[in-house]
């Protein structure tokens, strides 16, 4: 089948980016998305010109490197599919798509539909992980988790770090993406003892990173490639609240002491 | 003509963040707090190469019942017996401690049974159910953790930056090595005490091939081209279920063992359930090498599916059943428009995992001074064949051994010259000044083709010395391929990059191969069908210049 593709060509963040038109001929209902671009990679090069950029890896929705707008839309039409699980079948001939990057201040750009994530890193690097005094060995089998717990916190475990939850939000918050690992650290044992400093020191670098504040609007979750449920973000905000509260008596007390 | 580089003083590099790479990070760092270490990686940090991947799980000895000596056993027999023994053996009596530091200092939490002990599954070619696992998201999970820890401890990560080579000084030994900055194009030397190989190999120079897109075996090149030794090349692992899609090239992403291990049948393209005239008696549940090898010769014998494949059949065990039990393998399928649960859908024999690589001592040291190697990269571990659940095994145990070991035997920092920097950064550049040649694209596809048909399941002596010289002159192409000159993120140019990694190794591969005059593992040669073991119950070296030599196993001793 035919496509018109309209795809922001950006060279690097020095220059002003612009969306480009391209016909695509050679489009098999069979591939995914990022092998029809490929095609039209090659046939760029083969003319000389610059094939269009964008990160990808694993190809199997699992790895979180693929992402950008289809039609307005994270990862395209698709519920819960990244970029590089959508296949053309869901397409027609003829169909007119707008290829975008993620757009957010505290995503800067790259090239073309390649954005810089580490704002992401950074978050984590905060406070997302665990921290325990490293003992004698015991038998990994001695720590016994409910198995309740243990799947609520695989789900929010599920997260890839796409990035799409962000580029989804009309606010560009980052509530979905913080609030899983929040929500899912938070609900193992292993994560108790920096539970609260955990909400709070994340809490901050979102802000530091520039990232908006969350309004409940939910796109996030429409977007989620892997299905991440606000209710990770109600998680957050709790453990968050009475992180603030705590510090708060604590302050109380030395003054008062 | 290289432009300015950055040059870095680092005391320990890592080349590449899977398991391997993470995790010596993690241990070098708490075992010497003041040690500057630098990890590169040629793909996002935490987001590249397979251990993500990892679906099955983990293999380990856990349950009171089961023992690391079983494990030992069922690892060196689906070896062929000719692993080295003290490598195994490290890897089977550590892998318990792994598991459990992964819970309990990294925070991944594997499934559980009702009453909070760890879930162990079975996988194919095991005595007893030892796979660990985060339903089919093992890696996943043991990806993120292994991320936010290292973030936590802060090292110099440099992301999207691939490693050329390395550097040498006047000894041989290794002081270092020359990235590339995939972004701006840009070259940065690093200077460093030690440097650890862990790249992940990934044997994508066939034409269906499974590993992660950033992998070309470059670790291997790199470490061989610097002059380490390497054992074992011969053997590829190929994954019998590999799901294909007509004219898509998302061709080879894997299918799990489980499906053939919880009751699944193969067809032909004629509907005949062909494992029957293979393997009688364990028909699919056959190890993975002969299940891959007798599909492969269904297809090369014109009885294979439309897409020269043959059909994987899980429908007779009930659509809920496969729903409730395979869900990723369902969705992946659906994504592509195939219905498992209710229908036989095409597969093929998919390159999945090299066994062979880098030598390796038990403290991870390579051949070379100041060289160490872990993961996929390193040999020996596997002997001819690598059991499920054993390779992110393999990752996670010899990174937090490198991690252990690497501090104490670190040496001091040696002079790196410009000239070899520059050097290897004009050897980079030299395809975007030429002018003219073919298109990288179609020496590629050459190449996979090769691959698959001479080099890959089914092997015998005139089509592996065919294909060496094919292989030559590949290379030859290649180095006359143009590139168009710009740095910035030139997706062809990476592609020429590992292209040149590929034919090396490609060329390696056949080598090891044509020595090996039996058929043993996952590495089988028509003309030699049997294993023979007066001559062959050993390893295939080869050392720089090509040498090949063949030497006994090495026994275990501790
Ligand atoms: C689809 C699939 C499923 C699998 N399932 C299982 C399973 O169920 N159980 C099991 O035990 N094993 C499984 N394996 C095998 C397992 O994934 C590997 O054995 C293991 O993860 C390898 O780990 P590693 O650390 O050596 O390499 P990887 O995890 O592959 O990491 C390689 C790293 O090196 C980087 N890199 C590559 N080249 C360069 C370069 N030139 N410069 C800098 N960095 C570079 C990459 O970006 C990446 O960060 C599977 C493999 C595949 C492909
Ligand atoms: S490329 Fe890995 S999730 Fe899409």
């Amino acid at each position: 089948m035919r496509l018109i593709l309209h795809v922001w060509r950006q060279k690097s963040p020095a220059h002003a980016g612009q969306m480009v038109r391209y016909e695509h001929k050679q489009v098999s209902t069979h591939m995914s998305f990022l092998e029809m671009l490929d095609v039209l990679n090659e046939e760029l090069i083969a003319k000389g010109e610059e094939p269009v950029a964008f990160d990808h890896d694993c190809r199997e929705g699992i790895c979180g490197s693929c992402g950008f707008m289809i039609n307005g839309v994270a990862h395209g039409p698709q519920p819960g599919t990244t970029v590089c699980q959508l296949h053309m079948r869901h397409f027609k001939d003829g169909d007119e798509l707008y290829l975008e990057p993620w757009r957010a201040s505290a995503f800067p750009a790259v090239k073309d539909l390649v954005v810089d994530r580490s704002a992401f890193d950074r978050i984590i690097a905060s406070g997302g992980f665990i921290s325990v005094a490293a003992g004698s060995p015991q038998d990994a089998n001695c720590i016994p988790v409910p198995k309740e717990n243990a799947d609520l916190a695989m789900d929010a475990a599920a997260c890839i770090g796409c990035g799409a939850c962000v580029a989804a939000c009309p606010n560009a918050a980052a509530a979905l993406f913080t609030g899983a690992k929040i929500a899912h650290l938070g609900l193992l044992p292993q994560g108790q003892p920096e539970r609260y400093d955990r909400a709070l020191n994340m809490a901050a670098q979102v802000r530091t990173e520039g990232f908006g504040s969350c309004t409940n609007i939910g796109e996030c979750e429409a977007v989620c490639p892997k299905e991440i449920k606000l209710e990770v973000i109600a998680r957050m905000n709790r453990d968050f609240i009475k992180a603030s509260w705590t510090q708060r008596g604590d302050a109380f007390r030395n003054e008062s002491a | 003509m290289i432009g300015t580089y950055e040059v870095v003083e680092t005391d320990l590099l890592i080349l590449g963040g899977g398991g391997a790479g993470l995790l010596a990070a993690i241990h070098a760092h708490d075992n010497a707090p003041d040690l500057d270490i630098t990890v590169v990686v040629k793909a996002l940090f935490g987001k590249g190469g397979c251990t993500r991947l990892v679906q099955g799980g983990y293999n380990a000895a856990l349950d009171a019942a089961d023992s690391v000596e079983r494990h030992f056993e069922d690892t060196i027999k689906a070896g062929s017996f000719i692993n080295d023994r003290e490598l195994a053996w490290l890897l089977v009596s550590r892998a318990p401690a792994v598991v459990d530091e992964l819970e309990k200092r990294h925070g991944c939490y594997f499934d559980r049974h009702p009453d909070g002990r760890i879930h162990q599954k079975a996988f194919a070619g095991q005595s007893f159910d030892r796979t660990v696992h985060k339903g089919d998201l093992t890696g996943i999970e043991i990806m993120n953790r292994l991320t936010e820890q290292v973030f936590k401890r802060a090292p110099r990560i440099l992301e999207e930056h691939r490693a050329l080579d390395l550097l040498t000084d006047s000894n041989g030994s290794v002081c270092g090595a020359v990235l590339l900055d995939i972004r701006t194009g840009r070259f940065v030397a690093v200077n460093a005490r030690a440097t650890l190989l862990a790249t992940g190999g990934g044997p994508n120079m066939y034409r269906i091939a499974a590993a992660a897109a950033d992998k070309a075996c470059d670790g291997i090149a790199i470490g061989y081209r610097a002059g380490a030794e390497l054992m074992d090349m011969e053997m590829v692992q190929f994954h019998p279920t590999g799901l294909i899609a007509a004219d898509s090239r998302m061709t080879g992403t894997v299918l799990e063992e489980g499906l053939r291990g919880a009751g699944g049948h193969l067809f032909n393209g004629r509907g005949e359930r062909f494992m029957e005239r293979y393997d009688a008696v364990r028909l699919e549940r056959s190890t993975r090498d002969v299940v891959a090898r007798s599909s492969y010769l269904e297809i090369r014998a014109g009885r294979g599916s439309p897409n020269n494949g043959v059909f994987i059949d899980v429908s007779h065990l009930g659509a809920e059943f496969v729903i409730r039990n395979f869900p990723g393998m369902v969705k992946r399928c659906s994504d592509m428009g195939f219905d498992l649960a209710r229908k036989p859908v095409e597969v093929s024999p998919t390159a999945h995992f090299i066994m062979g690589g880098l030598c390796m001592d038990t403290e991870t040291r390579s051949r070379l001074d100041g060289l160490f190697v872990a993961g996929e990269d390193a040999g020996g571990v596997h002997g001819a064949n690598r059991l499920g659940g054993n390779g992110v095994a393999e990752s996670t145990v010899f990174g937090c051994v490198a991690g252990d070991t690497i501090p104490s035997l670190i040496s001091r920092l040696r002079k790196v010259s410009d000239a070899q920097i520059e050097q290897i950064a004009m050897e980079a550049l030299a395809p975007l000044t030429r002018n003219g040649g073919e298109s990288v694209f179609e020496i590629k596809a050459e190449m996979q083709n090769l691959m698959w048909d001479k080099v890959g399941l089914v092997r015998n002596g005139p089509d592996l010395q065919a294909a060496m010289g094919e292989l030559e002159s590949l290379t030859e192409r290649l180095e006359r391929a143009s590139i168009r000159s710009f740095r910035k993120y030139n997706l062809e140019w990476q592609e020429y990059l590992n292209l040149k990694n590929f034919l090396l190794v490609s060329r390696l591969v056949a080598l090891s191969a044509l020595a090996r005059e039996d058929s043993r593992g996952s590495h089988y040669r028509s003309d030699f069908p049997g294993a023979n073991d007066e001559r062959f119950l050993k390893n295939v070296y080869i050392g720089p210049g090509q040498k090949v030599e063949l030497r006994p196993v090495r026994e275990r001793h501790s």
